[in-house]
């Protein structure tokens, strides 16, 4: 058995490790981004201020600056916090899969559960300065791939990577993956990265049967 | 020279090295307080909906948790992040004053700058309970104000709060004497005199920095 964190993964070692493999898109990736969402005025503003604070600094952040004044701001406009689902960050994940023993801290979770996350439906991943020896996608894919395994239900789960101003969004549904184009956050992109995000939140709630 | 870091300092430790004295008040401090504003429709409406997401989880919340459901929010929504001056996050500070090299890392700061902080206006401490369970919030907000002060070395009063789950307690540190404010709870109508008092702040700032 190998001991491994998620921050020494890359897509490639993934793929030969668990035999994954990536397409060039997946219906269940295709389906999430096509998700409708016209933002109404109060989503709007709040977006924009949002994208301002962006502009004005985003090269020079650290990573905690960039999760603490866009991504979770972006993420908690969605208000997909309710008493059966949660957004969670650094918690602790482990698991056994394969051969390795995986453990680490994931940087941003939706996972079901309010103070503390059980089944994780979603998996996010920021670029940091300390990355060991992977990337931000390996970071996600692993991590992805270890909450398939605890899921064990069939569904896919979902997953997402952001570096600085840009966000790509992955599916894996059993042993394949897709990764979307870079959406950027300094942009009309930010619309659609919120736009993204209530798709999630929207295919979650069904699947627990939120109303 | 001693070398010590921002963790380690307790208010009564503060005190007695530097000789800094607690007030029960502080008219610097009455005034920030004191600046009140009408909480916009569009602020009230985003403040509930906030407060109704963390409200469910806070008891849960590790302090990485903590920051970016509940402070950073506010912090950004009361816009203090502008070109002038911005909100910093876990940011090194470092002087040496009274034969003491104080080093740290501020959990959160309002800075001139954009990009990276030059002069610090405001210092947040947030309690560590998973990584620092013992140490005392309020006297590390203290020595990171204390820095500041020597950093600014302008005469002019330094602003801080310190953060303990729920609770919001600010700080005025004006020269050798600084002053608690009541706590404010985030889960009320506490939540509206935080954000005001943090949009008085803006206003202070941008009155220093002579912005209109």
């Amino acid at each position: 058995m190998e001991k491994s964190n998620f921050r020494d993964w890359t897509l490639t070692k993934i793929n030969k490790a668990f035999g994954t493999e990536e397409l060039e898109t997946l219906d269940v990736l295709d389906e999430w981004l096509a998700f409708e969402h016209t933002c109404d005025a109060y989503e709007e503003r709040y977006l924009k201020r949002v994208r301002s604070v962006l502009l004005l600094g985003v090269d020079g952040w650290n990573e905690v600056e960039v999760e603490n004044k866009i991504i979770s701001p972006i993420i908690e406009l969605t208000e997909i916090d309710s008493r059966k689902v949660s957004y969670f960050l650094e918690r602790p994940l482990s698991h056994t899969l394969g051969n390795y023993e995986l453990t680490g801290i994931i940087d941003g979770m939706i996972a079901s559960g309010f103070r503390d996350p059980d089944a994780p439906y979603f998996c996010m991943s920021e670029f940091k300065k300390e990355m060991g020896s992977g990337t931000p996608n390996g970071q996600a894919l692993i991590s992805m791939l270890v909450a398939q395994d605890i899921n064990a239900d069939g569904f896919p789960v979902y997953g997402c990577y952001i570096t600085g101003r840009h966000w790509y969004f992955i599916v894996l549904k059993e042993n394949k993956y897709a990764i979307s184009k870079s959406y950027s956050a300094d942009d009309d992109g930010i619309f659609d990265i919120f736009r993204i995000m209530l798709g999630l939140k929207e295919m979650i709630y069904k699947r627990l049967g939120i109303v | 020279m001693e070398k010590s870091n921002f963790r380690d300092w307790t208010l009564t430790e503060v005190d007695t090295v530097f000789g800094l004295k607690q007030a029960d008040d502080l008219p610097t401090l009455t005034e920030w307080l004191g600046v009140g504003s009408e909480v916009l429709e569009y602020e009230q409406h985003y403040l509930s909906t906030l407060q109704k997401g963390f409200k469910k989880g806070i008891n849960g919340f590790n302090e990485t948790e903590l920051a970016n459901k509940v402070i950073s929010p506010i912090f950004v929504f009361a816009e203090l992040c502008t070109n002038d001056y911005s909100y910093f996050l876990e940011r090194k500070m470092s002087a040496n004053i009274s034969n003491q090299e104080l080093t740290g890392r501020v959990d959160g700061m309002v800075a001139s700058g954009f990009r990276d902080p030059q002069k610090p206006f405001f210092c947040l401490n947030e309690y560590k309970r998973e990584k620092d369970p013992d140490g005392d919030p309020a006297g590390q907000v203290l020595i990171a104000m204390l820095v500041a002060q020597h950093q600014n070395s302008d005469g002019l009063p330094i602003y801080g709060c310190y953060v303990i789950g729920r609770l919001w307690v600010f700080v005025v540190l004006e020269g050798n004497e600084y002053a608690f404010s009541n706590g404010f709870s985030v889960d009320n109508g506490g939540i509206y005199h935080i954000f005001n008092i943090l949009k008085g702040l803006k206003g202070i700032i941008n009155q220093r920095l002579g912005i209109e």
